[in-house]
């Protein structure tokens, strides 16, 4: 699994989703979280944290929010070169096919559809984490 | 309730398909989320029909021509208890936005499913994001409508779904 220090940014337009997230990673064991109300203020905060020298390290945002949607801070991330690799996990409501396509085309490195339980949330961030250790192995040999 | 009233056969939205996936959507979001049973009763027709519930989140329905609304009915009690049992047992009293947030993203999540079932089977539904306010504050429907009340038991409240047809 990741360090226990990663840092994570969850952003979802209803208080009460972040909570549930936030809750479901302190019980997993990540403490260090912090929050955005959509993906404006999520961008925000990433450079913030860039800038501070404390980057973010995970995104888990939610897919349909006011002012910029999660897939288009998706996009928009994958578009910096600074945030690129930052591994994207979406959270959504809906689970349709062309969804699911636009969010893996778009380089999402996991999508969770809710009702979700702790333990889901944690199979897919453990998923995460171990496709990037593929990827790592693949680039080192 | 209304013996005489009728529903449009024709409106898309007065279908098996849609009711069952509206009540599997509360099921299964409240039994995954909040460790909740809900377990529906029998939903009846009305032209005018009076929440009693005090809690509400409407999000409006468009499958061209055809036009509704959704509106899930909350009793205060069992909201805060959903919010309650999602959030782990909370320190402080509950304020009437948070529960209000609450019960908007666990609508979000009812509906979420609820529509992508029904687009698997070719019901092209569009719907805007839910609204959650105080029962008082719910907008009035004008003109002509019909209502298909789906009601359901959360640990011996009522709470509905209510369907409106315009």
């Amino acid at each position: 699994m990741f360090n226990s220090n990663t840092k994570f940014l969850v952003v979802d337009d209803f208080s009460t989703m972040r909570k549930i997230i936030k809750k479901v990673l302190d019980e997993i064991g990540y403490k260090n979280v912090v929050e955005a109300v959509d993906g404006k203020n999520a961008l925000e905060v990433i450079a913030e944290s860039y800038k501070s020298g404390q980057p973010i390290q995970f995104v888990i945002s939610d897919w349909n929010m006011p002012n910029m949607q999660g897939i288009e801070l998706l996009r928009a991330c994958k578009d910096h070169p600074d945030y690129k690799t930052l591994p994207f996990m979406l959270v959504t409501a809906e689970s349709e096919q062309t969804q699911i396509i636009e969010a893996a085309k778009a380089g999402v490195s996991e999508y969770v559809v809710k009702p979700f339980n702790a333990a889901t949330l944690k199979a897919k961030i453990e998923r995460v984490y171990n496709k990037i250790q593929v990827s790592t192995e693949k680039k080192a040999a | 309730m209304s013996a005489a009233t009728k529903l449009n056969p024709q409106h898309p939205f007065l279908d098996r398909d849609v009711i069952l996936s509206l009540a599997n959507g509360v099921t299964e979001t409240l039994q995954t989320m909040a460790q909740t049973v809900a377990n529906f009763e029998k939903p009846f027709v009305a032209k005018e029909w009076q929440t009693p519930c005090q809690i509400a989140v409407f999000l409006e329905l468009n499958a061209d021509p055809y036009h509704g609304q959704v509106r899930f009915h909350f009793d205060s009690s069992v909201a805060r208890g959903i919010i309650d049992k999602m959030l782990g047992p909370q320190v402080e009293e509950m304020k009437m936005d948070e529960i209000l947030d609450g019960v908007g993203e666990i609508s979000n999540i009812f509906f979420g499913l609820a529509k992508t079932k029904l687009n698997t089977i070719g019901f092209k539904l569009n719907m805007s994001t839910p609204y959650p306010c105080q029962s008082a504050d719910l907008p009035a429907i004008v003109g002509e409508k019909t209502l298909l009340i789906i009601p359901f038991r959360v640990e011996q409240a009522l709470c509905y779904v209510e369907l409106i047809l315009y």
